[in-house]
């Protein structure tokens, strides 16, 4: 008689808190559609990174894409990581890649969006957020100029809330260069703003 | 961390629709369905191999035989067999190619009179070159912008079709649109060959046959993203009169899958496509009836634009012998 899915049991009974994505990976190992508890945990995350990026129409696909990509490369997980969005994060951004030229115009294009004006209050708590809607369309450009490696490094942290240390791990590098790498994305950044802290509220040099 | 530039990119995250749950549900199963996954960007078409070329006067009716006469030839539930289509087709990984690829077709039409001509083309993606063989070697030989003014290239038909709805309902809607835009141009038109027969031309059943043929042309899966293409086979699905039948084969002996239509004047327009696979195999057009609406003489020197008269049994067939995206022109997969 085969073994029931570990898929099968977790679902069948509640009592067992289900598995981390390193045991759901092993388990696809022998039970493939174990899988999907992955791509349940961590789909919706993922295609609201790639919308973010590419905008809705190529999330989908990008999204299909990264999980089938995982699948294949399930054999290659480190199973000392319980969690696998680190993992799956750079899966995306590789894929990503190949629509550079996509999220290019898409940069470009929220570009050229004439910035709102300021409608909102502006109160300590929303300071940040005021301020970033009004400097989006330059925000944009600074983007569109980044390097593939600087910008999957910023957005990573800012967009997907990676830590330094996934950051690492989805981009394949050592932490210390993620640290070295974001100091010179934050140089770049204050260049693009012609040397002033973008906020206008605080002193260069604070961050 | 304090608020810097980071926080200024935090904080200016787009808001974003949440992962529309049928897209979601679709890309999990095929995540559990990932037998077909594994093709790599450039991909091949040709999965059925190509049988004997049959001698084209024993083969020509083979389609066209009435379903009493066909020795094996039968009729299969048109709504179940598309259906099926449908989640086979929507079940593989759309394969993106890039502009600098080649699209290769080679196709082998085969006329009422058994004559046979092939064609073997590549065209760049772009519209940028075109490429065939030529001279006595066959050796390959590449034109600079073959496309005409108003002609697109293969990427942006691609992109075109990419954003279409993949829903049946709104396929047809679309089918139905493009026909009535040509009946309508029909309807104003002083052409004195189209006068004669005008009024077939607009009788409901010939749309109907129209927007079928308009669908069934998604078959061609080259550049029909996996979606559209299971979508029309559902939209085909809904269209009185669309019959389906397995154990034909073509002209070069070829098991087939026959989704057809017969218009009104008798003969049957079909797709054909690969039994279990769906790969879209051809197009044939075989007379089948004799006895239903007849054509007005034509005076001498016209040319009939709508069909030919043909004998019942007899007919002709465009087959795609081979094609897919490769990287360069010559190649064959």
């Amino acid at each position: 008689m085969p073994h029931p899915s570990p898929l099968t049991t977790h679902r069948s009974n509640p009592a067992h808190p289900p598995p981390d994505d390193a045991t759901s990976i092993a388990d696809s190992l022998t039970h493939p559609e174990t899988f999907a508890l992955v791509f349940d945990r961590h789909a919706d995350e993922i295609h609201a990174y790639v919308s973010r990026r590419l905008g809705p129409d190529l999330a989908d696909d990008i999204v299909s894409d990264t999980f089938l990509t995982a699948f294949r490369k399930r054999r290659t997980y480190d199973p000392t990581r319980p969690d696998a969005r680190p993992w799956l994060y750079g899966i995306a951004s590789r894929l990503i890649r190949d629509h550079h030229r996509s999220e290019t115009r898409h940069n470009r294009l929220l570009a050229r969006t004439p910035a709102p004006g300021p409608a909102e209050p502006f109160d300590d708590r929303s300071a940040a957020r005021v301020t970033s809607q009004r400097l989006q369309p330059r925000l944009a450009r600074v983007l569109a100029r980044l390097s593939a490696d600087d910008r999957d490094l910023l957005l990573l942290i800012a967009w997907a809330d990676l830590t330094y240390e996934e950051c690492a791990i989805a981009l394949g590098i050592p932490v210390g260069t993620v640290r070295s790498r974001l100091h010179r994305v934050r140089a770049k950044i204050r260049r693009a703003f012609g040397g002033v802290d973008p906020t206008g509220v605080f002193e260069e040099g604070t961050a | 961390m304090n608020t810097d530039e980071i926080e200024i990119f935090r904080a200016a995250r787009p808001e974003v629709a949440p992962y529309e749950p049928g897209r979601r549900a679709r890309a999990r199963q095929l995540l559990l369905r990932d037998e077909d996954a594994r093709r790599s960007r450039r991909w091949w078409l040709s999965a059925v191999p190509l049988g004997a070329l049959a001698g084209a006067a024993g083969v020509a009716g083979v389609l066209g035989r009435r379903p009493d006469e066909s020795g094996g030839i039968v009729p299969v539930s048109a709504v179940g067999y598309l259906e099926e289509a449908a989640r086979t087709v929507e079940a593989r990984p759309e394969v993106r190619p890039g502009p600098l690829q080649w699209r290769y077709t080679k196709e082998r039409l085969v006329t009422e009179r058994g004559r046979e001509l092939v064609s073997e083309v590549w065209m760049r993606l772009d519209g940028a070159y075109a490429a065939q063989p030529g001279g006595r070697d066959g050796k390959i030989e590449v034109d600079e912008d073959p496309l005409g003014k108003d002609e697109p290239s293969p990427l942006r038909r691609y992109a075109e079709l990419r954003v279409l709805a993949a829903d049946p309902e709104q396929v047809l809607a679309r089918a139905y649109r493009s026909v009535d835009g040509v009946r309508e141009r029909w309807r104003r038109e002083r052409d004195p060959v189209r006068e004669r027969v005008r009024a077939q031309l607009l009788t409901e059943e010939h749309r109907r046959f129209l927007v079928f043929c308009e669908v069934a042309e998604l078959f061609d899966a080259v550049f029909t993203p996996p979606r559209l293409h299971a979508a029309a086979f559902r939209a085909v699905a809904q269209i009185p009169g669309v019959e389906v039948r397995s154990g034909g084969r073509d002209p070069l002996g070829r098991e087939v899958v026959s989704v057809g239509k017969l218009d009104q004047w008798g003969t049957r327009r079909a797709y054909l496509v690969a039994p279990g696979s769906y790969v879209y195999l051809g197009v044939s057009a075989v007379r089948e009836r004799d006895d239903l609406m007849t054509l007005p003489a034509l005076a001498r020197g016209q040319e009939m634009p709508v069909v030919e008269q043909v004998a019942v049994g007899v007919g002709s067939y465009t087959l795609r012998e081979a094609g897919g995206i490769v990287d360069r022109p010559g190649e064959r997969g």
